[in-house]
């Protein structure tokens, strides 16, 4: 069942979801210029009435920005700017922050998506199952395990990374 | 949630999400990449007398960039240089150049031509003052490319084409493919062989005689006659169209459409350290040295000698992206004919130094060997040490084909001078039997006796392999030149009876006064001249992977294929590693393929593998388009192995981003 919503409607969504929409789009992809295409992209499409939303709102254009990511990575993988990031670091620790990108990177898609929406997407475990159509409990569970996986992979990957900055000589 | 998740979090909490740009309201909105919109759009603006301009949205990234391919000489562009967008390409009077632009498109200047890159929605366009371009352009993707003069807009899908610009108008011609020139309100649409004027009184040559100037032209000559062999003539004056749609043409990628430009796929190896001494505890001078083989130069006879001629070119940046002042000169090796075979397999040196503060910088490199046209490129992270004052600190310890007393008349500015000696660094860390092992180091900061005034330390070298001892040797403070406050401690070993392989050096400092030392450690390995290649390839997807994609293996595609690897990621290759296990496990238990359990695994090991093969594909679709861009050839089977190559590389656990060659120095403190 599609239905059309009206331009205040799409603006009171806008205004509600944009930041966890955004953060959930950043969670795919690592430029902060794609997260933010993805992200108009999908109300653009709404606003110029191509896109039909089949459902409850919320979780669809969940699934929207979704897809549109994915697209993107597929598309344009080349273009990515390593200094494009959609995290913004403390002075002093834009390092930390790189690694930390790269570490959400190697989660789980289930995992790295609950992270990102619940840490920078401020958004509660309630919020953020009813966005990805799970139940609070999974999401909280997915939380933890990601939150540890993600701790020691980062640790892990900041103790590695400088022993590799030394190198070696051959 | 124990309390390292909760600290953890909050650590996490410190990084914010940048806030995206607001929504833009709806009438600014511009449909993307569909090329019905732009004409119907060029059309309606062009008419109004509004020259089209198509403005990129609000939070996208830079503008196009142009690689210069081929320059002639002398020409102010430099062969690699990157042009960006919205700087002014000028050829001067006497040659051309041959830009490659980002999207594997080539544009090849004429001389007295001059142009500008833009961005234009997702496209490129190239702006063309004056003169005349030949374009071959690459099949477009999700974008276009527009070339616009001051009378005429030409959009392009994938074709080879010319535009001249003149103060009375515009021509057009095509080679192959089809363009859409929208002059006014008018949309012609050109054919192979075709051309038009924008302005009447413009007298049309033929086609073949416009283009004669390319350096590829032949070529071109004989897709213009293929094409017309396999269409037969067409009209001289092509049909106004005022809403034409054009459809996507592709044209095959294959090299027959490509300029003849030097291959660049045979890139020039060249080996870089940089070494870091004190100036002042925030000051370090950092030495870059960068190491070539001769045998990897090309020579050219001059006047009893042989003579390679280079440029070496390095850019520095900040952590965040921003430029320091690099270098770029112009070397030269002369080697005498007589002894000049025994040469060839002599490293020349090449320094810079740079005085940095310390932090993290990225050092970008390109050595081109200006006889054969070859070029090296590398990135290298500088990671200078903060060496602060009192306390017992040590530099770089340099591991050096040579280390003499600075000649006299020789700057302690100049290419290696350190201090009072001449240091010539080994940037590969491989030496000869035949050669010494001379080590040099500064120490910073030991104690000063306050009655002798002099300090008292004891320095120890140790080299070793496997742990076993080869070679100790220690002396004391009394025997080097300097103060307290900075003693140069040089040493050399003659490599003749170390067997080959790697060993490992180092050296502690033990300041007696203090009763504190340093130990700084090294590794060098020794090898017969003949073992000195590179090791041999082991597969298929390696070799191949050397002979193209090293050439062009610059920061920029690392990062193209840093970011496939997301496609499929470690984890996803963990997870289809579980599934395919708990698969098997649940076969053993003796479950059939139509349990729901089974079915429900083997889903999920189908769509693993989808992914998987759809991350392969991007690989070869990358790598294609990639190696065109660079000039490079590859046949479609080899695209395939490579692709798969580098699937199974990337799923080898990630390393950091940009390779680091420098020597393993590592400093402890022991009480």
């Amino acid at each position: 069942m599609g239905s059309r919503i009206d331009r205040d409607q799409i603006r009171k969504l806008y205004e509600h979801h944009s930041r966890g929409l955004f953060a959930y789009a950043c969670s795919f992809v690592s430029s902060f210029a794609s997260a933010e295409d993805a992200l108009h992209q999908v109300f653009e499409r709404m606003l110029r009435g191509d896109l039909e939303i089949e459902g409850e709102p919320v979780p669809y254009l969940y699934r929207a920005v979704r897809n549109v990511a994915l697209n993107q990575i597929r598309n344009r993988s080349r273009e990515v700017n390593l200094e494009d990031t959609w995290l913004e670091s403390p002075a002093g620790m834009e390092l930390s922050g790189f690694e930390l990108q790269s570490s959400l990177k190697d989660l789980p898609e289930e995992q790295r998506e609950v992270i990102v929406l619940h840490v920078w997407g401020e958004m509660s475990f309630d919020e953020v199952a009813a966005a990805l159509g799970i139940s609070p409990n999974t999401a909280a569970s997915r939380y933890r395990y990601g939150l540890s996986k993600l701790r020691d992979q980062f640790q892990v990957g900041a103790r590695s990374k400088t022993r590799s900055e030394h190198g070696r000589a051959r | 949630m124990d309390e390292h998740d909760k600290q953890f979090e909050s650590y996490l909490r410190q990084f914010r999400l940048k806030n995206p740009a607001p929504l833009p309201e709806l009438a600014s909105l511009k449909r993307r990449s569909s090329v019905k919109w732009v004409l119907a759009a060029a059309a309606v603006v062009v008419a109004a007398g509004v020259s089209m301009v198509l403005v990129r949205e609000a939070g996208s990234n830079a503008g196009p960039k142009a690689t210069v391919e081929a320059a002639g000489n002398p020409s102010l562009y430099r062969v690699g240089e990157t042009i960006e967008a919205g700087k002014v390409v000028q050829s001067n009077s006497a040659v051309g150049l041959l830009l490659a632009l980002e999207d594997g498109s080539r544009v090849e200047m004429r001389e007295q031509s001059e142009l500008k890159l833009e961005s234009a929605g997702e496209g490129i366009r190239v702006h063309l003052n004056s003169g005349s371009i030949l374009v071959n352009a690459a099949k477009q993707g999700a974008g276009h490319l527009y070339v616009q003069t001051r009378d005429a807009m030409v959009s392009v899908v994938g074709t080879v084409f010319l535009v001249r610009a003149e103060q009375s108008g515009t021509t057009v011609a095509v080679v192959e493919g089809e363009v859409h020139v929208q002059q006014g309100a008018e949309l012609k649409k050109l054919l192979p062989g075709e051309q038009m004027a924008t302005n009447p009184s413009i007298k049309l040559k033929t086609v073949a005689e416009v283009i004669s100037w390319s350096r590829s032209s032949s070529e071109y000559v004989a897709l213009l006659q293929q094409s017309s062999a396999e269409t037969g003539p067409r009209s001289a004056d092509p049909a106004v169209e005022g809403q034409t749609e054009v459809a996507p043409r592709i044209i095959a990628s294959e090299p027959n459409t490509n300029l003849t430009t030097p291959l660049s796929n045979n890139r020039l190896p060249f080996k870089v350290q940089a070494n870091y001494v004190r100036v002042t505890s925030n000051q370090i001078r950092t030495l870059i040295t960068i190491e070539l083989m001769n045998r990897d130069l090309a020579f050219q006879d001059v006047y009893g000698a042989k003579r390679g001629d280079g440029h070496i070119e390095g850019t520095i940046y900040r952590i965040d992206n921003s430029r320091l002042p690099g270098f770029s000169q112009d070397v030269m090796v002369e080697l005498p004919s007589n002894t000049f075979a025994a040469s060839l397999d002599q490293p020349t040196l090449f320094q810079e130094s740079r005085y940095l503060t310390p932090g993290k910088y990225k050092l970008h490199i390109t050595v081109e060997d200006k006889n054969a046209q070859r070029i090296g490129v590398q990135d290298y992270v500088l990671d200078i040490p903060r060496i602060p004052d009192q306390s017992l600190q040590a530099s770089s310890m340099i591991l050096a084909y040579s280390v003499t007393d600075r000649p006299a008349g020789m700057l302690a500015i100049d290419m290696f001078a350190l201090g009072e000696k001449r240091v010539k660094p080994n940037a590969s860390g491989v030496f000869r039997p035949t050669d010494n092992l001379n080590v040099w180091q500064e120490i910073y900061g030991l104690t000063v006796d306050p009655v002798s005034r002099k300090p008292s330390a004891t320095f120890e070298m140790l080299i070793s392999q496997n742990k076993q001892e080869i070679r100790k040797s220690t002396s004391s403070s009394t025997d080097l030149t300097g103060s307290g406050q900075q003693l140069t401690y040089t040493n050399s070993v003659p490599l003749g009876n170390f067997g080959q392989g790697t060993y490992d050096i180092q050296i502690k400092v033990t300041d007696n006064l203090a009763k504190a030392s340093l130990v700084t450690v090294g590794m060098f390995s020794v090898v017969s001249p003949s073992a000195q290649s590179d090791p041999p390839p082991n597969n298929a997807g390696r070799q191949i992977f050397e002979r193209t994609c090293t050439a062009c293996h610059n920061a920029q595609a690392a990062m193209g294929l840093g970011s496939l690897a997301l496609q499929f990621s470690a984890s996803d290759r963990e997870l289809l590693a579980d599934k395919r296990a708990e698969l098997e496990e649940l076969t053993k238990r003796g479950l059939t393929s139509n349990h729901p359990d089974v079915m429900k695994v083997r889903t999920e090991i189908e769509a693993l593998n989808l992914r998987a093969s759809d991350a392969v594909r991007s690989y070869g679709s990358f790598v294609s388009q990639h190696l065109n861009k660079f000039g490079g050839t590859i046949t479609p089977t080899e695209v395939s192995t490579l692709a798969q190559y580098l699937f199974e590389e990337a799923g080898k656990k990630t390393e950091a981003a940009i390779p680091s060659d420098l020597p393993l120095q590592r400093q402890r403190i022991v009480k």
